[in-house]
């Protein structure tokens, strides 16, 4: 028991430390949670905050880099987390923030992994490893998880086949069937999840602390900590700069307190200047493995910002890489007023159409510096930052221009690196979605399209993402289409919002309809235009 | 701004080295002429290393190993054959052969990389056994090829080709010998050592082109690259021909070299050497550089060259070759665990 509480809490650090060579990642971290608490931790990118669950989650990271120093209690005993395992057995679970299940595998066997129910004979005779698993307990184990979430599920489905957020509800199923389990842990549980989804986990997190559970919530959205977690703990640079109880949150003091000062949100001032389309899609249908889209009818206008959503598995994020031609597709695109006979992301590459994919990970060269990464598309598309030989065919990169260039992204779009010359990798996520944006742009984009440009990044940094990209539509004309989950986004910045139910668009809105509409929309029981 | 200034240690590469050392500490204590030792490595890292920069373009492309190096071998062996048929000499000889290898090895790549792109993420497995379908492809046609120079062909019958054929009176050594010198009892082939850093270099440059950086960033991120406008399967076919290509002015060299064009089953099995060598110097996949070439060839040549007369004058001959094999082969081995174990995930 590390505080006088009379040992009510459910989980205490005290005094957690943490050093990664040099660096202190976090100085001195105290924390207590009581059972039936959510607690939310906030914090900007590089705070502190996935260290903090790393070292309650046991991840060999921390035990690689020399462990941590301070004290953790579990129901009032101390505990030292060296490994997964220590923490398992301590009761903690975590939940991360990309997925982490076996597409392959069924929610049951999903669910089971690694503590699988054996026949007994087969135990007796062959020992626990090499026993026959007795499928049967295991789906009634499954159904029961599920059932204590108040859901129905076929445990013999396959994950492949399962939306975002039946996945995100698979892995809380496997956390809440762990039989020692009094403390979860979530790492941005919603990033992935659109606003009905992230409703329906908040919920269900809501129930799971009502059972006498403590539950630690991580993430960048403060409405939705603030909505659902009765403490805050708010991080700056590896230490706790405030606390804040559940009657008195303030939206305002919590991004004070992260950002160290305001966060000023990007509106759209101009009114949209758009008379003639730029991009007809007729009839156009494509598959992409997260959902599949069409048949549609679409104009996105000349100079304008378009907003597309929808829930999860509906075919959003399909539309902007089968344009891109890199999903089987069909159906009629028109770009400029020609017909364009075939996709190819290569051939769009070319015409002026750039897509900047949700995952960062597909989108920059990690282990080439922030100036390689920046020229890259231009370079190749554009012949841009080259010095020609044999008419352009073999060109030599032209370094001084592209050292010019990359110097004058990192200021423009206030990329924070030591030099140009870094690994992009070694950058926090923010930084590296503005690369990736410098990246797009220097190639001088005729339509960009951009899949989730603020996800898993903080505050601070999502504005300066959001102005950016008024800034690129303002100043350059460049029409702009936004995939994104984010609502409170999309309206502040677009001109346009389709939304997208089973792959089909039920109807484009204006930013300034109300959410009810949206609601209804995203069940598609709405059908509207502006 | 403060630099980080991190000093990266390759362990594997300095415990080979000091075991290489060491052989040459024992062979001076026991009176085997050092300088032979070191003119024989030279020889041997120009006369190997071509092939091992032979893997470098589709390791970059993120192709992984070419196991398929023996359909460069055979593109090369057969430009060999036509300059020894038309009894061409001298450099001029290796010059013309290399000449006629190149288109022979581009139209060859292109049939290999038809292949690889067909079966993408399984690259190495299929390209060893297209190396080993096309050695006796390759064995029928030197069984029947209308080559007329006598000494190419079996004496008695005066048809198909030898499995050996000596170029004694044509261009062997005519590399080795361009420019070379002698230093304190050290042969120092300048022209092939030259040769050799010329060819780097000309990969190095290549891969600081445009089409160069394409292939890299193909290599290393292939969705990166999809969306950068870059054409996927054009990268990994230019990338496949042009370790073909280079693969056949390798056997030039390694054959002028070597003073013997050895046909028939002699290229099945020589992708692993080439192979070994760029592990030991520390290749990395996609992360290849030259010197990972250089200085694992250098390694992995010396090591054998230099353990072989050593240990036969301090075991008995019967004794001797299995101890060298199982002691060189056992810190080559120690090397490759020490680079797995260091990447290991958990």
């Amino acid at each position: 028991m590390l505080f006088d509480d009379g040992g009510k809490s459910m989980l205490e650090l005290a005094g957690i430390t943490k050093t990664f060579g040099r660096h202190k990642a976090l100085s001195d971290v105290s924390l207590r949670v009581f059972p039936g608490e959510i607690h939310g931790i906030v914090g900007l990118n590089g705070s502190g905050k996935s260290t903090l669950l790393n070292i309650m989650s046991g991840s060999p990271v921390i035990q690689n880099t020399g462990g941590y120093e301070g004290q953790i209690c579990i129901k009032g005993r101390p505990h030292r987390l060296g490994s997964p395992i220590d923490s398992l057995n301590a009761g903690i679970g975590m939940i991360h923030q990309e997925l982490s299940l076996m597409d392959m595998m069924t929610i049951a066997e999903n669910i089971k992994l690694g503590r699988e129910h054996v026949f007994p004979m087969g135990r007796k005779l062959l020992g626990r490893s090499f026993a026959r698993i007795n499928p049967g307990k295991n789906k009634a184990d499954a159904q029961k998880a599920f059932g204590r979430i108040g859901l129905t599920v076929n445990p013999d489905q396959r994950v492949l086949d399962l939306s975002a957020s039946m996945k995100r509800f698979v892995e809380v199923a496997r956390e809440i069937d762990k039989e020692a389990l009094c403390v979860l842990l979530l790492d941005e549980p919603t990033a992935s999840l659109n606003h009905l989804d992230s409703k329906r986990l908040m919920a269900l997190l809501r129930d799971i602390a009502e059972k006498g559970m403590a539950v630690v919530f991580v993430s960048h959205r403060i409405d939705e900590v603030m909505m659902i977690c009765q403490g805050i703990t708010v991080l700056q640079g590896g230490s706790v700069r405030a606390r804040f109880d559940a009657p008195m949150f303030d939206a305002r003091k919590i991004s004070h307190a992260m950002v160290g000062g305001h966060v000023i949100k990007v509106q759209r001032t101009h009114a949209p200047h758009h008379v003639r389309p730029i991009l007809n899609l007729r009839n156009f249908s494509a598959t992409a493995p997260g959902g599949c889209v069409g048949p549609v009818d679409l104009d996105v206008m000349d100079g304008e910002i378009l907003g597309v959503t929808g829930l999860s598995g509906h075919g959003k994020s399909a539309l902007a890489s089968g344009i891109m031609g890199m999903h089987p597709w069909s159906g009629t695109v028109m770009f400029e007023g020609k017909k364009i006979d075939d996709l190819q992301p290569d051939h769009m590459v070319s015409k002026g159409l750039t897509l900047l994919p949700g995952n960062r990970r597909d989108s920059m060269l990690h282990d080439h510096s922030v100036m390689d990464n920046i020229v890259f598309t231009a370079v190749q598309s554009k012949k841009r930052f080259v010095r020609g030989f044999f008419a352009g065919k073999i060109g030599l990169s032209d370094k001084k221009k592209s050292r010019t260039y990359a110097g004058e992204c990192v200021s423009q779009y206030h990329i924070h690196c030591r030099s140009i010359h870094q690994k992009a990798g070694e950058l926090s996520g923010g930084n590296q979605q503005k690369v990736c944006l410098a990246r797009a742009l220097a190639s001088r984009p005729r339509i960009l399209f951009v899949n989730e440009p603020t996800r898993g990044i903080d505050v601070n940094a999502r504005e300066v993402i959001l102005a950016l990209l008024l800034q690129v539509n303002e100043q350059k004309n460049t029409t702009i289409m936004i995939t994104s989950g984010e609502m409170d986004e999309l309206k502040r910045i677009c001109h346009r919002i389709a939304v997208f139910y089973q792959g089909n668009c039920v109807g484009i809105f204006s930013p300034e309809t109300d959410d009810q509409t949206f609601d209804r929309a995203f069940s598609g029981d709405v059908q509207g235009r502006e | 701004m403060s630099k980080k200034v991190t000093l990266h240690i390759p362990v594997p590469q300095v415990c080979i080295s000091l075991f290489l050392l060491l052989l040459f500490c024992v062979a001076l204590r026991i009176d085997i002429p050092v300088s032979w030792l070191i003119s024989d490595a030279l020889i041997r890292l120009v006369m190997n290393g071509v092939l091992v920069l032979a893997l470098v373009p589709m390791l970059k492309t993120g192709i992984g190993l070419n196991f398929g190096l023996p359909v460069g071998i055979l593109a090369g062996l057969v430009g060999l054959c036509v300059a020894v048929n038309f009894r061409m000499t001298g450099l001029a000889g290796l010059f013309y052969a290399m000449v006629i290898s190149i288109p022979i090895a581009a139209l060859f790549g292109m049939i290999y990389a038809f292949i690889l792109n067909r079966v993408k993420g399984r690259e190495e497995i299929t390209a060893t056994f297209v190396g080993f379908s096309f050695v006796p492809l390759m064995n029928f046609f030197w069984a029947v090829a209308p080559f007329s120079n006598p000494s190419m062909l079996w004496p008695i019958g005066g048809q198909g080709m030898r499995p050996a054929i000596g170029l004694k009176r044509y261009f062997a050594k005519s590399l080795n010998s361009l420019g070379s010198f002698s230093l304190a009892g050290v042969t120092i082939p300048l022209g092939m050592i030259l040769f050799f850093l010329a060819l780097c270099f000309a990969v190095h440059l290549f891969f600081k082109t445009r089409l160069g950086q394409a292939m890299m960033a193909t290599g290393e991120n292939e969705r990166f690259a999809l969306i950068s406008g870059i054409k996927i399967r054009n990268m990994r076919t230019i990338a496949i021909v042009m370790s073909t290509v280079i693969a056949a002015l390798g056997i030039c060299v390694y054959a002028q070299s070597y003073g013997f064009i050895e046909l028939y089953d002699a290229p099945m099995m020589m992708a692993f050497p080439a192979v070994s060598a760029i592990l030991v110097g520390g290749s990395l996949k996609e992360k290849t550089t030259l010197t990972h070439v250089i200085l694992g060839t250098f390694l992995f040549q010396t090591i054998y060259s230099v353990s072989g007369p050593v240990a036969n004058d301090l075991l008995i001959p019967e004794v001797a070759e299995i101890f060298r094999l199982m002691i060189t082969n056992g810190v080559i081995l120690a090397a490759l665990l020490y680079e797995g174990g260091r990447h290991k995930k958990i």
